[in-house]
């Protein structure tokens, strides 16, 4: 027993100075500090980053948005697509040393499910039943076919978390543990949260570093100064207009892709008295459509770095619609089409989520609307007071910022579908909710692409909301980093990420 | 002595009761529900509801302050809304930076206010006494936020000299620590080092009026004995009373100093606690910096009782 | 009840009003701060004829140009002319010095003067309240109550006009009880005159002064503030002008167009100055205490 512990220490002592002596550390910039470190109810995009080192998926998804292995290596469908068999993993272990099994995927979905606070239910709903076939396959009974579903369970419905420390009683946002590359070290709240790796990693091969610290920044111009200054290895999100110093900085490297999120500027179809004349009049709605010039959005406000569009889905997705491009601001038309409706200049109120950039949006869609005769008002609310009137559909416009899904569904379906948990504005239209029925039960591409096309030409013609950009994803990073890649979820994959040699 | 302390801790009390209640009522009354704002982009009203239950946010307001007292009591603040970390922890964590800011400040505001009051009372009505009270109003009158900026725009962007942001801890690397603390410090202590002027040279030209000091010069001493001997040792006492005072506001001007200079410390963590309706965190902040402020007067009693005999010595 | 007046000596009657005033105007502070304040008031309510631009138009082919002989200050990140939002902004901020301390003083004085003047249980409750609040950071309460009401130039006057009563509720309470013990005021209260005449005729003209030096000084603390909240983005909402706002703005683009940062924070300087200027003058000048 004495020498055990003798030899136990030795090896600790040994380990300590190997890794101290090599230690390498990671040290991202981030814009937001992440809310609670549970997949079952973040609700941040930051908190999405952390655990993309933290927590490892059923699936993940690649830069072509195709559904690849990650806990689970296989999936087979039955005929009807009601039923999913996933083939997972062997040998994997949650950080804590417990064994990931079927039972633990039943464990995490039915959390997932039935946890009170659980920001995943909308997006596990589909799902009816859990069973256990043996201890590597798992099987999921669906209420109706829903092919988006492996969509998401590469996100935070997918991840899975040990049963084991789930069931202490403890706070476990405060003490999360997964099956990620990076297991949780500390949190100091709006400063820092740091991971280490984690050794018992399925994948630890291809872990580059022994250390990983998120620290909350949320200047874009403060992150970028520290990335110079090599403070940081990694920034994420630097804003458009800093965009330059990246590149004319040889010691930095620039990682982007083109995002899945939308900014769009909704508008309130079916609460007639609080939606105003434009949530009464399409015709208004169209020539508030044709008053904007979306490529100047997005050349003042994001120095031309985003992607202007008319869609709620982005053009790197296969299901863009290519058949309904923006239309070319008309000055003339929009006049033409207010005339038409008559009576006095058409009063917006547009509500916003108080940001520097919204701001700028509103403004910019302000002074260009006030040339076609809108009298644009602009209402900023601090983001709780904002979402309040948003949730209540108390508001005549108002800048939606979504941050999209890998699939369509999960974004046409909550804002346009007759029950979507977006669907704020109170839109509704009987072809809107069977076209969106037909694509869900789908599984072909080519027959899904066609019926997502067809909607996307509903909600253009009915105008419930104006999709104005796409946001794209910049990672400013240290030159000498490799294996950076960034797909369109926007989030940091550690494990590939390699220290300079 | 000790039971004027005790008398006066005693007194502290019911205010910082009344503080937590006008804080706590306050509150209460601002939109935005923290539910909603917990709930995230999903804004499921199913799991607003079930938050609303979970932080007792349902309850009569009696029932919900009643709870936080009970913990504040026993030293729990309780848990942040956002993060669910313990904000006692949290505290513990962003006070040390602050007071070490408002430390440092407070240094180089004496450093400068002592001696530019000084030469401003002993040249009275010359241009180097306007000279320095113009200073000094500028000091007063500029915003810090704004300073901050051009400090970062100076010294960070244009000369690369210091950091433009972000802190290092003391213990994580002593100059890494400074180089992140040096400027916002020099933001804060301006204002300082223009209150500090003001009262050394009030109360130095109050001092001069002194019979004991034309006494002191009738008696031939050297300009300079009176001066260091007699004056200036006499009018520190206010000047010392007032600069623990104004350690205690130094908060108030954390806050936006530490926004523009991105310093995890408390004044942060109180506008992001307002912004993002962590009520717990503001709750338990103002409360702290209440009683900082209570704690900062009766300290500058103290040293008013301490160092005041010495005035009829 | 008529005789009374005449009978009474009361200080600082319209008599000594002239020497007050000469005696103010001869304080250097008085006169440079009250310069200062003039021309920004000057430039707020002429500021349609002297701007060159409007404050709320864009031109997209400008964004964030340096200072150039169109736009001497350079233009924003919308392409607006600088120099014009400044102009401009100068209403929103003398507005607010002015709203926020006169919702102070009409709230803080008659309390101040209550618990002052009548004592007891009133005056216990007043004062452990004004205590409670001036324990608070002004600036924390200030955002707080903005926050409470929400963005807008109104709301942010009264966040700041009722996060700066409590110093004129103490103040004014002092001054009352000061007054109080008068021989006049005694004088007063055996003839039977109602309290409310005492209290508005005898003690509030001779507590006055110190109310009027604090006003102003706090003119120059919510001119600040305001900027502060602005900064916050609880201040005026866009696209009208704020100088706050802009410096807010100004810091997102530090590197690349400085400019937009400096002028906003000088213009909150010199007012600011201004008020203190003529604060500092008004209390020398009404100094009892005062001997040169």
């Amino acid at each position: 027993m004495g020498t055990q512990i003798k030899l136990a220490m030795m090896a600790t002592a040994i380990a300590m100075t190997f890794t101290s002596a090599q230690a390498a550390n990671l040290r991202v910039g981030m814009q937001d500090d992440p809310d609670a470190l549970d997949p079952a109810t973040s609700g941040t995009y930051a908190g999405r980053i952390v655990f993309s080192a933290m927590c490892d998926k059923l699936v993940d998804i690649d830069a072509k948005l195709e559904i690849v292995p990650q806990l689970a290596t296989a999936w087979t469908w039955n005929a009807g697509g009601t039923e999913v068999t996933f083939t997972l993993r062997d040998g994997v272990k949650f950080q804590d040393g417990t064994p990931f099994d079927a039972e633990a995927v039943k464990f995490n979905i039915e959390r997932m499910k039935s946890m009170k606070d659980s920001k995943r239910k909308g997006e596990l709903a589909p799902i009816d039943s859990v069973t256990v076939v043996d201890a590597t396959h798992v099987s999921f009974k669906l209420k109706s076919a829903f092919a988006p579903l492996l969509a998401v369970l590469s996100d935070r419905a997918g991840m899975m978390v040990s049963p084991t420390a789930a069931a202490e009683g403890k706070e476990f946002a405060a003490n999360p543990v997964c099956a990620g590359p990076f297991k949780f070290k500390e949190r100091r709240a709006r400063d820092v949260i740091s991971l280490e790796k984690f050794d018992g990693y399925w994948n630890a091969a291809a872990i580059g570093y022994d250390t990983v610290q998120y620290l909350y920044i949320p200047d874009s111009t403060v992150r970028l100064s520290r990335l110079q200054a090599g403070d940081l290895e990694i920034a994420e999100r630097i804003a458009p207009t800093d965009l330059g110093a990246v590149r004319g900085n040889p010691a930095l490297a620039l990682h982007t892709s083109p995002g899945l999120a939308v900014s769009h500027l909704m508008i309130n179809v079916g609460n007639s008295e609080k939606g105003g004349a434009l949530g009464k009049e399409a015709k208004l709605r169209q020539a508030l459509e044709l008053s904007i010039d979306r490529n100047v959005i997005n050349k003042v406000a994001f120095a031309g770095e985003f992607t202007a569009d008319n869609q709620m889905i982005p053009p790197s997705s296969v299901f863009y619609d290519k058949s309904h491009p923006a239309p070319a601001r008309d000055i003339e038309k929009a006049k033409a089409l207010i005339a038409e409706v008559g009576g006095d200049a058409p009063v917006v109120e547009i509500t916003y989520e108080n940001s520097l950039a919204d701001g700028r949006v509103a403004q910019i869609v302000q002074s260009m609307a006030s040339e076609a005769g809108f009298q644009i008002e602009l209402v900023p609310l601090e983001t709780a007071s904002a979402v309040e009137r948003y949730l209540a559909g108390n508001f005549q416009a108002y800048i939606g910022n979504w941050s999209g899904r890998a699939d369509p569904d999960p974004t046409l379906y909550s804002f346009f579908g007759k029950d979507g948990s977006q669907n704020v504005n109170k839109y509704g239209n009987p072809d809107m909710d069977k076209t969106l029925g037909e694509a869900r039960a789908s599984a072909d591409v080519e027959q899904r692409k066609a019926l997502y096309a067809k909607a996307t030409g509903i909600y253009l013609t009915d105008l419930p909301t104006i999709p104005l950009y796409h946001p794209n994803w910049f990672y400013a990073a240290r030159a000498d980093i490799g294996g950076i890649a960034i797909y369109p979820d926007g989030l940091l994959r550690m494990t590939s990420v390699k220290p300079a040699k | 002595m000790l039971s004027y302390v005790l008398r006066r801790l005693a007194i502290a009390i019911p205010t910082l009761l009344l503080v937590s209640i006008l804080v706590f009522s306050l509150l209460k009354f601002l939109p935005g529900d923290p539910a909603i704002a917990l709930a995230g982009e999903e804004r499921d009203p199913a799991v607003i509801e079930f938050l609303r239950q979970k932080y007792s946010l349902d309850q009569p307001l009696y029932v919900q302050y009643g709870k936080w007292l009970g913990g504040i009591v026993q030293g729990d603040f309780g848990l942040s809304i956002r993060t669910r970390l313990p904000i006692g922890e949290m505290i513990a964590q962003k006070l040390p930076v602050t007071i070490q800011l408002s430390v440092m400040a407070m240094i180089l505001a004496t450093l400068i206010g002592i001696p530019a009051g000084i030469i401003a009372a002993l040249k009275r009505g010359t241009a180097a006494d306007y000279g320095v009270s113009i200073i000094g109003l500028a000091g007063l009158s500029v915003p810090s936020f704004w300073l901050g900026i051009m400090l970062i725009l100076l010294f960070a962007v244009t000369l690369g000299w210091f950091p433009s942001g972000g802190y290092v801890a003391f213990f994580d690397s002593p100059v890494d620590n400074l180089r992140h603390t040096l400027l916002p410090s020099l933001v804060l202590g301006t204002a300082a080092a223009a209150i500090v002027m003001r009262h050394t040279r009030s109360a130095m030209l109050q001092v001069l009026k002194q019979d004991y000091v034309r006494t002191a010069r009738a008696k031939g001493l050297k300009e300079r004995i009176v001066v260091v001997r007699h004056v200036l040792r006499n009018s520190l006492v206010p000047v010392v009373t007032m600069s623990t005072l104004h350690l205690g506001e130094l908060l108030s001007g954390a806050v936006l100093t530490e926004q523009v200079f991105g310093i995890p410390g408390f004044g942060k963590m109180i506008v992001d606690g307002v912004f993002s309706r962590d009520y717990a965190v503001v709750q338990a902040v103002v409360l702290c910096s209440a009683a900082l402020f209570l704690l900062m007067n009766l300290l500058a009693d103290i040293a008013y009782v301490i160092l005041s005999p010495r005035l009829r010595g | 009840m008529n005789t009374s007046n005449a009978t009474l000596q009361l200080p600082g009657t319209s008599g000594t009003n002239k020497s007050v005033l000469s005696r103010c105007l001869r304080q250097p502070g008085v006169m440079i701060g009250g310069t200062i304040i003039l021309l920004f008031v000057l430039v707020a309510v002429a500021a349609p004829l002297i701007a060159p631009y409007k404050p709320n138009t864009s031109d997209w082919m400008a964004i964030r140009q340096g200072p150039t002989v169109a736009h001497w200050f350079g233009t924003d990140d919308l392409g607006r002319d600088i120099l014009t939002r400044i102009i401009y902004g100068t209403q929103a901020s003398l507005l607010v010095g002015i709203v926020s301390v006169a919702i102070a003083i009409a709230i803080g004085v008659p309390l101040g003067m209550v618990a002052g003047y009548f004592g007891g249980i009133g005056d216990m409750v007043i004062s452990r309240i004004t205590d409670a609040l001036l324990a608070c950071p002004f600036l924390v309460l200030a955002i707080a109550f903005a926050a409470f009401l929400g963005a807008s130039l109104e709301n942010a006057m009264i966040a700041i006009g009722i996060s700066a009563m409590p110093i004129f509720v103490r103040l004014t309470r002092g001054q009352v009880m000061t007054v109080k013990a008068e021989d006049y005021v005694d004088a007063a209260r055996l003839l039977g005159v109602p309290h409310r005449k005492i209290m508005l005729t005898y003690i509030l003209p001779n507590a006055m002064a110190p109310i009027i030096v604090q006003a102003t000084i706090t003119m120059a603390t919510a001119v600040l503030a305001e900027a502060s909240l602005a900064f916050l983005g609880l201040g005026q909402r866009p696209p009208s002008p704020s100088w706050g706002t802009m410096l807010d703005v100004a810091r997102q683009f530090l590197t690349e167009s400085p400019w937009m940062a400096i002028w906003p924070g000088v213009a909150i300087i010199l007012l600011v100055m201004g008020f203190n200027l003529l604060g500092d003058g008004l209390n020398d000048a009404l100094d009892p205490r005062r001997d040169d």
